[in-house]
């Protein structure tokens, strides 16, 4: 099935202060998006409440399909279900995402459900909506990036998007011109 | 020698993590019975600080995790952001990786992280332990858990006594690297629920498994235009 995006959450788990050039690569990009007609939902992820993950999984058999966690997750579930494409954005920090990208990602569980089923041969739980958004991830590189960090990145991406039961659309740096990633999100 | 074990588990003491944490470590102490060794738990983030001081005051660093969403837990990447390159600078570390899923193939892209951040640490990276299947041992009586831990133990002793853990044993504790045609089978029989479905039952939950409190169109839902 074709699928087009439309709609795209984005979530940047930048945890600090961002530099010039991470606030200016953002802004082209949701302008640009926005000149496409493609609308984009942005959270700032370090200005909502957030906790970690404490792995009870009452999500899975206590109160299936929602965190006992009362955070602002609650805002981010259903806008998650509704989008096209999750966009995460965040700063390589010591060749990673962000804890705090990161910790979102991990409370995305209650979307998906325990039962296991074979996927492609491998272990996978069961959907427990329809469908997902597909996702993607845009990463500034830090001081000593190199082409095995974005490797490992790209490698992990579609691992997590298939636990997910989506596709990857992208992994991108934002050493690359802001229109390349224009391009892989408005042709996902 | 003084060896810091970093529990990395949200479940904290009680996490899979530590018991195998603890065959490992017997292992060790069968080599080297003056081994002095420190356990922490990371998911006291408030005590990121004590954390840090004591791997920059350690001789040997181990650090374990269940894998959540295909990577580190998010207290773990928190922990691992408030190192300095230097606070490691020539030490031996390792890691353990457990999983729920049975197959090692889904740790293997965090284990390709795990070696990087090594080198990115300055630190000698002495072997990073995979094992799968992991969710279930503390309900499993011991005639099942026997063989894994006298694995986890023979690892910790091999640390202690090569200064690295033992290649041959790391790669058969890490088996199944892939789902066999039998695992396959069971896992499309209802029989593979039996332990979800105990626990919702005993949440009284069970006539509930399949909510989904979130789907688009319940709900505040803004209409597109």
């Amino acid at each position: 099935m074709e699928r087009k995006t439309r709609h795209v959450v984005l979530l940047d788990g930048h945890p600090g202060d961002a530099d010039e050039r991470y606030i200016r690569y953002l802004e082209t990009l949701e302008i640009s998006l926005g000149e496409r007609g493609i609308t984009v939902n942005r959270f700032q992820l370090k200005d909502l409440n957030l906790q970690y993950c404490t792995g009870c999984w009452m999500c899975w058999w206590g109160t299936p399909g929602r965190c006992i966690l009362k955070d602002d997750m609650e805002i981010l579930y259903p806008e998650i279900l509704r989008c096209d494409q999750l966009l995460y954005v965040s700063p390589m920090i010591a060749g990673y995402v962000s804890a705090l990208t990161k910790k979102v990602m991990d409370r995305l569980i209650p979307l998906i459900h325990p039962y296991i089923e074979v996927v492609e041969g491998e272990c996978h739980h069961r959907k427990r909506y329809d469908a997902y958004p597909n996702l993607a991830l845009l990463v500034q590189p830090e001081a000593g990036s190199d082409k095995e960090d974005m490797a490992i990145l790209q490698e992990w991406m579609p691992r997590l998007a298939l636990n997910f039961r989506s596709a990857c659309d992208f992994v991108r740096s934002m050493d690359e011109p802001v229109e390349e990633v224009l391009r892989e999100i408005a042709y996902a | 020698m003084k060896l810091l074990m970093l529990n990395g588990s949200p479940r904290g003491t009680g996490s899979n993590t530590r018991i195998l944490f603890e065959q490992l470590l017997a292992g060790m102490r069968s080599v080297d019975a003056d081994l002095e060794a420190e356990v922490m738990y990371l998911r006291n983030i408030r005590d990121t600080g004590n954390h840090v001081q004591s791997v920059v005051d350690a001789d040997m660093v181990l650090l374990g995790f269940p894998l959540y969403t295909d990577g580190m837990p998010g207290i773990v990447k928190y922990f691992i952001d408030a190192l300095h390159p230097n606070d490691l600078g020539g030490k031996p570390l390792g890691f353990l990786v457990q999983s729920g899923f049975p197959e090692a193939r889904h740790s293997r892209p965090v284990a390709r992280y795990l070696a990087r951040l090594s080198m990115r640490l300055n630190a000698r990276h002495v072997g990073t332990l995979i094992r799968g299947g992991v969710e279930g041992i503390q309900l499993q009586p011991a005639g099942m858990t026997k063989r894994l831990f006298q694995r986890f133990f023979a690892l910790g002793a091999s640390l202690a006594r090569d200064g690295q853990f033992d290649e041959k044993l790391v790669r058969k504790l890490a088996k199944p690297e892939t789902l066999n045609p039998a695992a396959r089978l069971f896992l499309q029989t209802d029989a593979s629920h039996f332990y979800w479905d105990m626990k919702l039952k005993e949440n009284n939950a069970f006539d509930q498994r399949f909510d989904q409190p979130y789907a688009p169109g319940t709900g505040e839902r803004k209409e597109e235009t």
